[in-house]
């Protein structure tokens, strides 16, 4: 039977006020049924008309490597790591982080991704971070049982 | 062989700092959707003040808060990937589209009167 791959977001906004130019943590909670990650996309909104830069990291909760640490924002358009804001020049059918880190596996136990962001001194701006993850599921609804929910049955 | 045809359905933001929900029908022959897009011609207001979600066939593709931006496109962007990827398509199903398009201010874009663009890339039986 034919198998409908769909896509879902976690959206995460990530207020910045004034930033000292030091690391920022935050925690992006993890639905259950998560069990794969495909790309990382972010957007922000910020008042300043000078061009800044920054770093976003992103770790599993009980992973100890980062599966994503990049620049944010530079100049250089054929950075392949580069996390930009997509619409301009990018469009929507390539947006998001793209490297052999993805598509990440989210374990059964994991609820949350750590991460870390700092940009510019001085920038206030607010963030939203996006992680694209995969729902697989049989035509007519039926969604695929999760692993916690085939435990349960008897 | 797959036939592709394109449908374009309109909405009016007439006011600044509100949520506009409109619901379309799709044409029966449509079988599947399988990419979108956002187009305005206030691109910038789009860009800065937009956001939305959007639902086909019941079935939620973008939830609330889903930044515009991202299903926007620069002139620099080549036309085959004008279009977000919907994985395998979407069944139209029932036919019916849901965009809830809100805009809030932005620092960047002050309110005009301005209408936003969803274009569907659909198959067709």
């Amino acid at each position: 039977m034919e198998l409908l791959r769909k896509y879902r977001y976690i959206i995460f906004p990530l207020s910045i006020e004034e930033c000292d130019g030091s690391f920022q943590a935050f925690e992006i909670p993890i639905p259950a049924n998560v069990r794969r990650i495909v790309t990382v996309m972010l957007t922000n909104n910020y008042s300043g008309a000078n061009p800044w830069f920054g770093k976003l990291a992103l770790q599993s909760q009980d992973e100890n490597d980062l599966f994503l640490l990049t620049d944010l924002f530079r100049d250089d358009l054929a950075y392949p790591g580069k996390i930009n804001m997509t619409g301009f020049p990018d469009g929507p059918g390539i947006s998001g982080y793209r490297s052999k880190a993805f598509p990440v596996n989210i374990s059964g136990d994991t609820a949350l991704i750590c991460g870390w962001v700092k940009v510019s001194d001085g920038v206030s701006c607010n963030l939203k971070i996006y992680l694209r993850y995969e729902q697989v599921e049989e035509p007519f609804g039926n969604e695929t049982e999760t692993e916690s929910q085939k435990e349960e049955k008897p | 062989m797959r036939k592709i045809v394109y449908k374009r359905f309109a909405t009016d933001i007439s006011a600044a700092n509100a949520t506009y929900s409109k619901k379309f029908d799709l044409d029966k022959n449509i079988k599947r959707v399988l990419g979108l897009q956002l187009t305005s011609e206030r691109p910038d207001l789009l860009f800065y003040r937009g956001s939305q979600r959007l639902e086909i066939n019941g079935d939620e593709l973008y939830p609330e808060g889903y930044d515009s931006r991202l299903l926007q496109n620069g002139l620099d962007v080549p036309i085959d990937v004008r279009f977000a990827d919907l994985g395998d398509g979407v069944l139209s199903g029932n036919g019916e589209v849901k965009i809830s398009y809100r805009d809030a201010d932005a620092t960047l874009a002050a309110f005009a009167a301005y209408s936003v663009a969803l274009i569907l890339k659909c198959e067709i039986e």
